[in-house]
């Protein structure tokens, strides 16, 4: 018989894709209202502004960085456009100041790391402080509301029976797939994370690269900022909390490799599908909020164990610890 | 869609058994997650655990369920707060389902959400910020599900608001505690964290009392804590070596006042006089030996029994106006009372020994027993 043979992103969104129907179809024999299409819309709205932040971050990850503040981008964003707005300048100035304050963070955390020097880790750990500081600080520490109807679209609205959100996240999941596997940058991007050294010596712009990187975090934070203001009528200080790690988890569980260099969009997004139906199926079931942490936690250290180390290295160890004991134990 | 990664190497193939090997590892994801998930402490869905008090996921058995969802359940408020609202279920005869949102607004909105799919008979919230709930209560409402939001005053029509008047009661605090001082003198004041509306709210009532009553009274700092004892202590010591004339310290909440009292403590510092909010026990041999001034007891225990019999009341169709007030009482010694009224503050409390009866007959204060009439004041 022929052996079938799958490139490796093709078995890991597979795998993502089984795992995550017999997760949903356990969830839905233990508590049958879990597989309602308002639940699954639900899904959706939830892990929108998730999936758009970790297309981003699935860039910024593949070329060997990290961001840790697209979470207090959402805030300060969201915080400044509804300023705007409050300001009586026309909603689409305020959607446009969402966007140019999260590409102002990103140019930020761009410049830092790539003519600075600044470690990624530290550099976006001190704008996560700074964003989150001046987005309090701006708001008085108090949401403001927002009325526009413009602006509430994009997060309270349906397109034929689908939150925008969502569409919104389907065709920025095209877009990202798009610019990473179809443009000269996409392939600069693989390269920087792969190999740097090897990158510039084939005058790739190195820096310049990774800079646009997380010039795309703070743009997407900005999209997913519009979204959150829409969905709660109101810029918050305190949104996007957390969402950095919500984010990264998308994209670890996705299979992209933190060390760089290999990644795909659509693996991410299946990551984040994944974590949302295992986030709304044990809120479903009533457990307590750490098992979700427990199982994120899991599910991250499966999805970094079977990617970065593989499968049959593991096996190999325990073949190996079988014949080291195997005269005690008689394993073998 | 096929991706590409020049490094990963496309070429590099997997063989079937491969493969398999790869899905029996993912798959084991499931098995893990249900195992922990089914196992000890953390159990609780499904309906099948009679009450618990304390733990977070489904209490009590009944054929109407409350969901609530909380901003936080390990702070020792809500932890107390959850403990008497199991009590409540037993005695409503109702199942409550706890749920954490620990802090974070999308993550509450998204567990309303959810129990809106779930068809919960009655959801109850306590809203991070006002505002942003609104969206979610319009949701329910095209369900037709009632929605009691909790602490915090949303308004949008068709929830109840279940409230306590925080800005009064800290404007109070703020009186006593300049009175107990001569009306001068340096004091600071430890919050919760920015953005909290229960924090802010008292925080206002508190800073604005003080600056538009008492302008010999000198607010040298106000800090947040994240309600976190470990900070406030902190902060509370570096006011003791920056301000060493500090008079007097407040606070949002009392764990924060302990804090502050044992930095002093350790300071050697026995002339500051303290003011608080939340009514805890463990505040009355303070209020007793006249270090704390006041305090003000809505007391954890009572706001979770209260809310948990305002949800099962309205489950069961009981009509209520939109919004209630609990009622919150101010605790002082007798002693101090009667010194604030020589210099002309008359404060209607009660003692220490009242705040303890008062705190512990919750179940007698709102229990089923009760007509409708005492889920309200005003």
């Amino acid at each position: 018989m022929r052996d079938i043979r799958f490139g490796p992103q093709v078995v890991r969104q597979m795998l993502l894709l089984v795992t995550t129907c017999l997760i949903g179809l356990a969830f839905g024999v233990a508590s049958p209202g879990f597989l309602s299409l308002g639940n699954f819309l639900n899904i959706g709205l939830q892990t929108a502004v998730i999936s758009i932040i970790a297309f981003a971050m699935t860039c910024v990850i593949v070329a060997k960085g990290i961001d840790l503040s697209v979470g207090s981008t959402v805030a300060v964003a969201g915080i400044i456009g509804a300023l705007t707005l409050q300001a009586g300048l026309p909603p689409l100035l305020g959607l446009f100041a969402i966007l140019l304050a999260g590409v102002g963070v990103g140019a930020l955390n761009g410049f830092l790391i790539t003519v600075i020097g600044v470690s990624p880790f530290i550099a976006t750990l001190g704008t996560l402080a700074l964003g989150r500081g001046a987005s309090l600080s701006l708001s008085g520490a108090s949401s403001i509301d927002v009325g526009q109807p413009l602006v509430l679209w994009f997060g309270s609205s349906q397109l034929l029976g689908v939150p925008v959100s969502v569409v919104l996240s389907l065709v920025l999941l095209v877009l990202f797939w798009v610019l990473l596997n179809r443009t000269v940058f996409g392939r600069w991007v693989f390269a920087v994370g792969g190999n740097a050294e090897a990158a510039r010596a084939s005058t790739i712009p190195v820096r310049w690269t990774q800079f646009l990187t997380y010039v795309l975090a703070g743009l997407a934070a900005g999209v997913g900022s519009v979204i959150t203001v829409g969905r709660l009528g109101s810029a918050q200080p305190l949104a996007g909390e957390g969402l950095e790690f919500a984010a990264i988890t998308a994209v670890i569980v996705g299979g992209t490799k933190l060390s760089g260099g290999e990644g795909s969009i659509v693996s991410t997004f299946l990551g984040a599908v994944l974590v949302g139906v295992i986030t709304a199926g044990l809120s479903f079931l009533g457990v307590r909020q750490e098992i979700t942490y427990i199982v994120t936690g899991v599910l991250i250290l499966l999805a970094v164990l079977t990617n970065q180390v593989g499968v049959s290295r593991p096996a190999l160890w325990l073949k190996k610890l079988g014949r080291v004991r195997g005269p005690e134990g008689g394993a073998e | 869609m096929k991706e590409h990664s020049p490094q990963s190497g496309d070429d590099r193939r997997w063989s079937r058994r491969a493969f398999l090997k790869r899905a029996g590892m993912t798959l084991t994801l499931p098995a893990i997650s249900g195992g922990i998930a089914a196992c000890g402490p953390f159990a609780g869905g499904g309906g099948q655990s009679e009450s618990q008090g304390g733990d977070e996921g489904a209490v009590g058995q009944g054929n109407k369920t409350l969901g609530f969802a909380m901003i936080n359940l390990t702070l020792p408020f809500f932890v107390r707060m959850q403990e008497a609202g199991g009590e409540a279920a037993k005695d409503y005869n109702v199942r409550t389902v706890w749920q954490s949102a620990d802090g974070n607004i999308e993550n509450e909105i998204a567990i309303a959400e959810r129990y809106v799919q779930q068809e919960q008979d009655v959801i109850l919230i306590d809203p991070v910020d006002a505002k942003a709930f609104e969206p979610v209560v319009r949701q329910a409402e095209e369900a037709e599900t009632p929605v009691v939001t909790m602490g915090n005053k949303v308004e949008a029509g068709w929830n109840f608001n279940t409230l306590y008047p925080d800005y009064e009661n800290m404007a109070t605090v703020a009186r006593a505690l300049a009175t107990a001082l001569d009306e001068k003198g340096q004091i600071a004041f430890l919050v919760g964290s920015r953005g909290n509306y229960v924090s802010d709210t008292r925080e206002a009532g508190f800073k604005e009392t003080i600056e538009q009553e008492f302008p010999d009274i000198e607010l040298v700092s106000v800090q947040p804590t994240d309600f976190d004892t470990a900070q406030a202590q902190a902060a509370v010591e570096t006011w003791l070596t920056t301000y060493p004339d500090l008079a007097g310290i407040a606070s949002v909440s009392d764990p924060l006042v302990l804090a502050a009292m044992n930095a002093a403590e350790n300071a050697g510092r026995d002339d500051i006089l303290y003011a608080g909010h939340d009514g805890d026990a463990e505040m009355h041999p303070m209020l007793k030996d006249g270090s704390m001034v006041i305090d003000v007891l809505t007391g954890a225990e009572r706001v979770g029994y209260w809310n948990v019999a305002v949800g099962a009341r309205i489950a069961k169709g009981e009509k209520f106006n939109k919004e209630l007030f609990m009622p919150t009482y101010f605790v002082m010694a007798d002693d101090m009372a009667s010194r604030l009224a020589d210099r002309g503050l008359e404060v209607d409390a009660v003692t220490p020994e009242e705040a303890t009866e008062t705190a512990q007959s919750y179940a007698e204060e709102f229990g089923p027993d009760q007509p409708s009439s005492a889920m309200s004041v005003g």
